[in-house]
């Protein structure tokens, strides 16, 4: 299949935006398996945004104690659920790019 | 390589080459340095470290084969009394980096770590509590 320049650009923005989307949506539901339930505050405030303009994505957590639960204190081990996360998603990384390219 | 073979070689590892340092392992309600003592908590202590290993996802290696590769992050948190500076707790933190910092041993590879600064607990000047470093290693093992 021969593809014209414009229809190539167009094709690779197709293919970077469905990765972008394939990794946020992975990366959130990891990152909500991997969390710590007692209440469900913690785990319920994950959310994910997108930049209006250019390819950027974020996946958060504005509840208070996140940190804790993520980095730990003396008192209290970390759970790094979000650098797990990302240990998961780079082991993925290959098969959501291939999936995309299809 | 087991998960039991994996916890003995990490925390040995990290009790072999750090010493005069109390160390808290996973579930252990007290700590131990490398000569073998013991102390029932932290109180008292003006440094003590903290390894915490978390198991991460595990995926086939080779088609047919049970061969898996079990990736997972050694974590350690480097604890000094707050108010008695960042030196010491970066010296430990330097040391536990040559410990875990792109290496092989046993079974298992690591990969470049993360140091992370968390400071003392919001608000708290308390001399009786501890300013944190957290240090990150990635790592992998193959299981079959």
């Amino acid at each position: 299949m021969a593809l014209t320049i414009p229809q190539a650009l167009k094709r690779i923005d197709q293919i970077m935006n469905q990765v972008q989307d394939q990794f946020v949506e992975e990366g959130s539901r990891t990152v909500r398996s991997k969390t710590p339930v007692r209440t469900g505050k913690l785990q319920n405030g994950w959310n994910t945004k997108s930049a209006p303009f250019g390819r950027q994505a974020s996946i958060d957590n504005n509840v208070q104690y996140a940190n804790y639960v993520e980095n730990g204190s003396p008192t209290v081990r970390p759970y790094k659920m979000a650098a797990q996360t990302v240990q998961t998603l780079r082991s993925q990384a290959d098969s959501i790019v291939r999936k995309a390219v299809k | 390589m087991t998960y039991q073979a994996e916890r003995a070689s990490i925390e040995q590892r990290l009790l072999n080459n750090l010493s005069s340092v109390y160390v808290q392992f996973d579930n252990v309600l007290g700590l131990v340095d490398s000569a073998g003592n013991t102390l029932d908590n932290e109180q008292n202590l003006t440094e003590w470290v903290r390894l915490t290993i978390l198991t991460n996802d595990s995926q086939q290696a080779e088609l047919g084969t049970k061969f898996t590769r079990q990736e997972g992050l050694i974590s350690v948190q480097v604890f000094v009394k707050t108010g008695t500076g960042t030196q010491r707790a970066r010296v430990l933190a330097e040391s536990i980096r040559t410990i875990f910092h792109i290496v092989q041993f046993d079974d298992i590879t690591t990969r470049a770590g993360t140091m992370t600064v968390i400071g003392e607990q919001t608000g708290t000047t308390d001399t009786d509590n501890f300013y944190q470093i957290n240090l990150d290693f990635p790592y992998h093992r193959h299981q079959s």
